[in-house]
């Protein structure tokens, strides 16, 4: 087929040019050779091509065959199939080499057949997995954490630099906007009624307390840095910005003045 | 006793059958390798190694031509002995000069003269320098093909390529040896030039 389609392409005389050689050689079909002779009669060029070709083909065959400068005999030890000689530690290399290569195999079957279980407090693969991910994507992330695994109530700094139990609120946005509304009212009245204790909300944590007053300009710059939530204390590095509520102060925090 | 007969002993492990194999073919071996490598002693070394390649696989032999089947292990082994010439070339005032081998048919009187005879030789020492320069490929397919006579069959089997490729290679190997001789043609003697020969019929 591609010989064909290179004899459709190709010019004719290309074609007969190439065929040349083999059309000296007799080594044509029947139906190119007539095609080469029916072409040779109009070609001068391949006709003298041809010749030339003809001219070189019987001086290289002047070239005589040479005699050989010595006997090539082959002598029966030659003859042989060449053996490697055996010896002691060749035994032992190759038991060596199959006991190694059976203990692969059973470490190998034993990883695949035994279940895969993680011993206790180690993150799982997909959590391990996630934690990898860029920087840029961890907003994405965190969204299917919190769809995949159940919701986790957002734990301030505080808290958890003193080993208490996460307090149960919950993380969603809405809730923490109401949050950042009514601490925003409460910080309004704090500044209205100074020195005048304002009781957490019921769901914050219990042992929050307002800041004094005469602190407080310097409070609230700590605040958005120390109000950060970490909505997932395992999988995100990047803070959500959630205001929860004011800074929360150990109620045993002297006031000043 | 006939080429098979001598063929199925050696493989029975016969090693004078073998070596009758070689007193019969040892010429032309060498001959191929001397036009592959152009050079007499690597050519030697590279029959040897043949010879000894054949006797030891011909078990594995499995009938066709023997020739071609030997001459493909003859040119392996030029391939080879040429790969490790590349990778550690040699010079020395020998290879600056390498005279023709021996023919192995001796000057016939009656067949031509002394002075024919060393034209002869003349020419084919000019036809090996621009072989010598031929790919590996077209030098080995022209001498089993010009030099050798091989069918293309025998050189497809012999070389392990199609009979297109043995076509096209020898096309090209004969193109450009015809291009150095009409460049050359003064320096070849008179009864070898294109313009004392007739043109060709047909």
């Amino acid at each position: 087929m591609w010989k064909w389609l290179k004899r459709v392409f190709a010019s004719e005389h290309q074609w007969a040019a190439q065929q040349l050689s083999a059309y000296l050689d007799g080594e044509l079909s029947p139906p190119h050779r007539a095609h080469i002779e029916a072409h040779l009669k109009e070609c001068q060029t391949c006709a003298e091509e041809l010749r030339t070709l003809h001219w070189t083909v019987n001086l290289t065959a002047q070239m005589p065959v040479l005699k050989a400068p010595r006997s090539f005999l082959v002598t029966e030890a030659i003859a042989q199939p060449r053996r490697t000689p055996f010896s002691v530690a060749y035994v032992y290399l190759r038991s060596a080499t199959v006991a190694v290569a059976a203990l692969l195999l059973v470490v190998l079957a034993s990883d695949f057949l035994l279940p895969y279980t993680l011993p206790p407090g180690m993150p799982t693969p997909q959590i391990a997995m996630r934690k990898a991910v860029p920087v840029v994507e961890e907003v994405q992330v965190e969204e299917e954490v919190e769809k995949l695994a159940p919701p986790m109530p957002p734990v301030p700094r505080e808290a958890q630099a003193a080993g208490k139990p996460p307090v149960a609120t919950p993380t969603r946005e809405e809730e923490a906007a109401k949050k950042i509304e009514a601490e925003q009212v409460s910080e309004e009245k704090m500044a209205q009624e100074p020195m005048i204790l304002v009781a957490p909300p019921a769901e914050q944590a219990p042992d929050r307390a307002l800041a004094p007053r005469g602190g407080g300009a310097a409070t609230e710059q700590e605040i958005p840095a120390e109000k950060r939530v970490v909505a997932s204390a395992v999988v995100t590095p990047t803070p959500t910005f959630a205001r929860v509520g004011p800074t929360p102060t150990p109620p045993t925090h002297p006031r000043p003045g | 006793m006939d080429e098979e007969a001598l063929i199925a002993a050696a493989q029975q492990g016969d090693t004078a059958a073998f070596n009758r194999l070689v007193l019969q073919y040892q010429d032309m071996a060498y001959t191929v390798a001397y036009r592959i490598m152009s050079d007499p002693h690597a050519a030697a070394d590279a029959t040897q190694e043949a010879f000894i390649s054949a006797c030891q696989g011909l078990p594995r032999f499995r009938g066709g031509s023997f020739k071609a089947w030997l001459m493909r292990i003859v040119t392996n082994a030029c391939y080879d002995e040429l790969r490790r010439r590349k990778r550690h070339p040699q010079s020395s005032l020998d290879a600056l000069y390498v005279e023709e081998p021996m023919p192995a048919s001796p000057l016939n009187p009656s067949v031509e003269s002394p002075e024919e005879y060393a034209e002869r030789q003349e020419l084919s020492r000019l036809l090996q320098a621009r072989i010598a320069l031929l790919p590996d490929d077209q030098r080995v397919v022209l001498v089993l093909s010009d030099v050798q006579g091989f069918s293309y069959q025998e050189i497809a089997e012999a070389m392990g390529v199609p009979r297109g490729t043995v076509k096209s290679r020898l096309h090209r190997a004969r193109a450009k040896l015809r291009d150095y001789l009409q460049d050359r043609e003064e320096l070849l003697p008179a009864r070898y030039r294109l313009a004392s020969r007739a043109p060709m019929q047909g």
